[in-house]
C-alpha cells in the first residue's frame, strides 16, 4: 500500500514540474523564431540589370527582421541572383541546395558553380553536373514601377525536393 | 510488474537487486519519522531546480545587451516558459528554507556530533552553496533587483582589507559590471556551482550511509532496537508525501505568483537594491556599522557566525545529544535564528513604512510593465536597457522627475510647498474644468505669476460642459472651423477670446490656447513657456530649450500627453461635479500620511 502510494504521489509530482519543463523546452517546435523572411523585398532596380540576361547577385535587406527577442535594423539576410529576361525578371537563391554554401556565377562557362564541393548549374539554375540534389532554389520575382521585388526564403538543405526550411 | 524470469535475467545482467538492496534497505534505529524528512525534500528541490535551470538555460543569453530580453522572451513567448521560471524562482526559496530547516532537525537531534563530522561540515558547505546559487542566479535576469542588489555584494568584496580589490574584480570580471560579469555569473550558475554540489551530494550521502540516521535521544537502546524499520517503504513513504507537499507549494506559488522581472537594468537609475527576502538580514545588518567599522557587519559577524557554525562539531565534544546537555550550543543556534528573523523583520517594516520607498516600487512597476510592452515587439540589438531609455514615454517621465517634480505636483508627488499647478490629470477633461472653475486654486495657477483669470464656477452647467469640451477638442486635428462648432460662441460669449488666442500662436494677455493641448502647443510651452505667444511676463517656469536635448523634450510632451489617461477619479474627485469650488489640497491622500507622522 505504502510502496504504490509512494509511487503514485512521487510520479504525480515529477509530472506536475517535468509537465512544464517538457513543454517549454520542445516549445520551437512550432515556433516562428526567426522571422522577416517570406516578404516581398524590393532588391534591385530594373535598369540595374544587364539587358542581356547576365544574372547579378544582389544582397537582400529585410526591414526589421526578428530573431527570437531581437529586432533587428534592416539587415542583409541572404543574397540573390537576378536575370532579366526581357521584360520579366527571373531570381534565384545563393544557397546552393547541396550543402548551404553560397553560389557563385562563374561568367567564362556561363553557369553557376558552388565552389565547396563542385556543384555545377546551367543558367536558368538546372544541375548541370556535381553532388547537388536539385536545381538552384527559384524564388517569386516581380516587378513593381521601375523596382525588382524578390519574396526571399530558404528551403531545407540537402533533399531532392524544394520543400521550405 | 515484469515476471520473476525476467528479473533474473535482469538482475544478472545489472545486478539492480543489490543496488536496490543497498538503496532501500537501510537501517533506522527507532523506526521511520517525519523528523528525517527535510534532507530528501532539499535534495529533490535541487534535482528540480536543474531540470527547470536546463529548459531556461536553453532560452537564455548571458550578455548585457541580451540577458533581459531573454528572459522577458521567456516569459511572454515561451508557452510554460513563465511557468518554468517561476518554479525555478520559487523553489530556489524553498531550497533555502529547506536546507536551513534541515540543518536545524540536525542542531535539534545533535546529529552533527562525533562521528558525524563529515556530514555536518559537508552539509554546512552545501548550505554555502545553495546561497552562493542563490546570489549568482539573481544577477541573472539582468534586471533592476538583480543588478543593484548584487553590486552590493561585490561591492562588500571590495571592501575586504588587502586584497578586496582583486576579489572584487575577479567575482565582477573586471573594474565595473558588464557582459563578463554575465558570462561569469552564469558560468558559476550552471557549471561550477551544480558540479560542486552534484560532488558534494555524494559525500553527504556517503557519509549518511556510513554512520545511518540519528534517532532522537530520548529513545533508549531497548527501544531504538524495538522499533527499527527499514528504509524502504515506511520512510522512503513519509519522504515522498512531504515531498510532494514541498513541491505543491513551489507549484502553487509559481502558478498564482508568477517570478518577477523588473525594469532592465539602468546604472544611471537610483534604484533602490534589495536583495532577496532570505538575504534581508545580510542587508539590514548592514545598516548598523559606520565607516571603518562597516566590515563588522560586512565580513567579521557573518564569519564568525559561519566559523562557528562549521566548528560546531568540535566546539561541542560531550557525548550526550539531549538539548539539556549542551543547552549553550542550542541556545546559540536558536539566538541567532531569532536574530535573523528580527532583522528580516526590521527590514521588510522599514521598507513598507517609507513613503518615498513606495513610490519608487511604483514608477519601478510602471516602468517594468513598459519594457515587457516594448519588448514585445522585438528588443533592438543595442540591448533592453537602450530600449527602454530611449522610449519616449518612459524618458519622459524620467526627465519629468528630474526637471519638474521640484514645482509640480504630479499623483502625489512632488515638494512640499507647490509652486507650479498640479498636474496630476494635465489636460483632461476634469483637469480644464477646474482651471475654468478656479485658476487661481494653490493646486493650480495660484501660486504662480500667473493670474488675472476669472473662475467660471458661476457658469451655467450646460455651458460649462460645452467649454470643457470646446477646449478639450482643441488638441485634435481636422476639426471643422472653430466658429462652425458647437459652443463656440461662448467663447467670446464668456470673453475667453478677450484674453486668448484661438486662431494662431499669439498673446493676448493669456497664453495662445490655439491648438491647446495638442503636442505641437504642449512643445511650445516646453521649449519656451516665457514666450510672447504664451505667459510671457507672468512665466516663471524654466525655458527648457535652454536646459534639455531635443530628445528629452519631446520625451516631456509625449509624456505629458499621457497624464489624462494616467489619472486615477480621486485624484481629481470634482470631476464633472456641480458642487462649489473644493478646498484646495496640496497634498494627496497618498503623501498626507507622510506629511503627519
Amino acid at each position: 500500500m505504502l510502496k504504490v502510494l509512494s509511487g503514485v504521489l512521487g510520479g504525480g509530482v515529477a509530472c506536475a514540474v517535468a509537465g512544464p519543463a517538457l513543454r517549454a523546452a520542445v516549445a520551437p517546435f512550432d515556433m516562428r523564431t526567426v522571422t522577416g523572411l517570406g516578404e516581398f523585398v524590393t532588391v534591385s532596380k530594373l535598369k540595374a540589370l544587364p539587358a542581356d540576361g547576365t544574372p547579378v547577385n544582389v544582397p537582400v535587406v529585410v526591414s526589421a527582421p526578428k530573431d527570437g527577442w531581437t529586432k533587428h535594423p534592416p539587415t542583409t539576410v541572404g543574397g540573390v541572383f537576378l536575370r532579366r529576361q526581357g521584360k520579366a525578371v527571373r531570381a534565384w537563391s545563393t544557397i546552393c541546395p547541396h550543402l548551404g554554401c553560397g553560389i557563385d556565377f562563374d561568367g567564362s562557362k556561363g553557369k553557376f558553380a558552388c565552389p565547396c564541393h563542385e556543384s555545377w548549374f546551367e543558367d536558368d539554375g538546372a544541375v548541370a553536373s556535381g553532388p547537388s540534389p536539385r536545381g538552384m532554389d527559384e524564388l517569386q520575382a516581380r516587378i513593381v514601377g521601375d523596382e525588382v521585388q524578390v519574396k526571399f526564403e530558404k528551403f531545407k538543405i540537402g533533399t531532392s525536393d524544394k520543400v521550405p526550411a | 510488474m515484469l515476471p520473476d524470469k525476467l528479473k533474473d535475467a535482469l538482475d544478472a545482467r545489472t545486478g539492480y537487486r543489490a543496488l536496490l538492496h543497498e538503496a532501500l534497505d537501510e537501517r533506522i534505529p527507532g523506526g521511520a519519522s517525519w523528523a528525517y524528512v527535510l534532507g530528501s525534500a532539499t535534495l529533490i528541490i535541487f534535482f528540480i531546480q536543474l531540470g527547470t535551470g536546463l529548459v531556461l538555460a536553453l532560452y537564455y543569453s548571458p550578455s548585457s545587451t541580451d540577458a533581459w530580453a531573454s528572459v522577458a522572451y521567456i516569459e511572454r513567448a515561451i508557452p510554460s516558459g513563465a511557468l518554468v521560471r517561476a518554479i525555478h524562482h520559487h523553489a530556489a526559496s524553498a531550497m533555502v528554507v529547506m536546507a536551513v530547516l534541515h540543518m536545524l532537525q540536525v542542531v535539534l537531534y545533535g546529529a552533527y556530533k562525533a562521528p558525524r563530522e563529515g556530514n555536518w561540515i559537508s552539509g554546512m558547505m552545501l548550505l554555502g552553496l545553495v546561497l552562493a546559487f542563490a546570489l549568482t542566479g539573481y544577477l541573472l535576469p539582468w534586471d533592476q533587483t538583480g543588478y543593484w542588489a548584487t553590486k552590493v555584494a561585490t561591492s562588500i568584496a571590495g571592501t575586504l582589507p588587502v586584497v578586496g580589490a582583486q576579489i572584487q574584480a575577479i567575482a565582477q570580471g573586471g573594474n565595473d559590471y558588464g557582459n563578463l560579469t554575465l558570462t561569469r555569473f552564469y558560468a558559476l550558475h550552471v557549471i561550477l556551482l551544480p558540479i560542486g554540489t552534484l560532488a558534494l551530494i555524494g559525500a553527504h550521502m556517503y557519509f549518511f550511509r556510513r554512520h545511518g540516521v540519528t534517532p532522537s535521544a530520548r529513545l533508549d537502546e531497548a527501544q531504538l532496537a524495538e522499533r527499527e524499520e527499514m528504509f524502504w517503504p515506511k520512510q522512503v513513504f513519509l519522504d515522498t508525501v512531504f515531498a510532494v507537499l514541498v513541491v505543491a507549494v513551489i507549484v502553487y506559488l509559481a502558478v498564482t505568483m508568477g517570478a518577477p522581472l523588473q525594469a532592465p537594468s539602468d546604472p544611471s537609475s537610483n534604484f533602490i537594491a534589495r536583495p532577496e527576502w532570505y538575504f534581508l538580514f545580510l542587508f539590514q545588518l548592514l545598516k548598523y556599522f559606520e565607516g571603518s567599522l562597516q566590515i563588522v557587519g560586512t565580513v567579521i559577524i557573518p564569519g564568525a557566525v559561519s566559523t562557528f557554525l562549521l566548528l560546531l562539531p568540535f566546539l561541542d565534544r560531550g557525548r550526550s545529544r539531549r538539548v539539556r546537555d549542551r543547552r549553550i550550543f542550542v541556545a546559540a543556534v536558536a539566538a541567532g535564528l531569532f536574530a535573523i528573523a528580527g532583522l528580516t523583520a526590521l527590514a521588510v517594516r522599514h521598507d513598507a513604512q517609507d513613503p518615498s520607498i513606495g513610490a519608487q516600487k511604483r514608477v519601478a512597476a510602471r516602468e517594468a510593465a513598459r519594457a515587457r510592452v516594448l519588448a514585445a515587439e522585438g528588443v533592438p540589438p543595442e540591448g533592453a536597457t537602450y530600449m527602454l531609455a530611449h522610449d519616449p514615454l518612459t524618458r519622459g517621465e524620467r526627465v519629468f522627475r528630474r526637471e519638474c517634480l521640484s514645482c509640480h505636483v504630479l499623483e502625489g508627488e512632488g515638494p512640499k510647498e507647490p509652486e507650479a499647478p498640479d498636474l496630476t490629470g494635465y489636460l483632461s477633461k476634469a483637469w480644464i474644468r477646474q482651471v475654468l472653475r478656479d485658476p487661481d486654486s494653490p493646486r493650480l495657477y495660484g501660486l504662480t505669476k500667473v493670474d488675472g483669470m476669472k473662475s467660471f464656477a458661476e457658469v451655467p452647467e450646460a455651458d460649462m460642459q460645452a467649454l470643457v469640451k470646446l477646449l478639450y477638442q482643441l488638441r485634435q486635428d481636422n476639426l471643422p472651423e472653430l466658429e462652425s462648432r458647437p459652443g463656440a460662441d461662448l467663447l467670446s460669449e464668456h470673453e475667453c477670446s478677450d484674453c486668448h488666442d484661438f486662431g494662431e500662436y499669439y498673446g493676448v494677455e493669456g497664453p495662445a490656447l490655439f491648438r491647446y493641448g495638442s503636442a505641437e502647443w504642449l512643445a511650445r510651452v516646453v521649449d519656451n513657456p516665457a514666450d510672447d505667444a504664451l505667459f510671457g511676463e507672468m512665466n516663471d517656469m524654466p525655458v527648457f530649450e535652454d536646459r534639455l536635448g531635443a530628445e528629452d523634450r519631446a520625451a516631456l510632451v509625449v509624456f505629458l500627453q499621457s497624464l489624462e489617461a494616467r489619472a486615477s477619479p480621486q485624484d481629481w474627485p470634482f470631476v464633472d461635479d456641480p458642487g462649489p469650488v473644493p478646498t484646495p489640497r496640496i497634498k494627496t491622500s497618498s503623501t498626507s500620511s507622510r506629511a503627519e507622522p
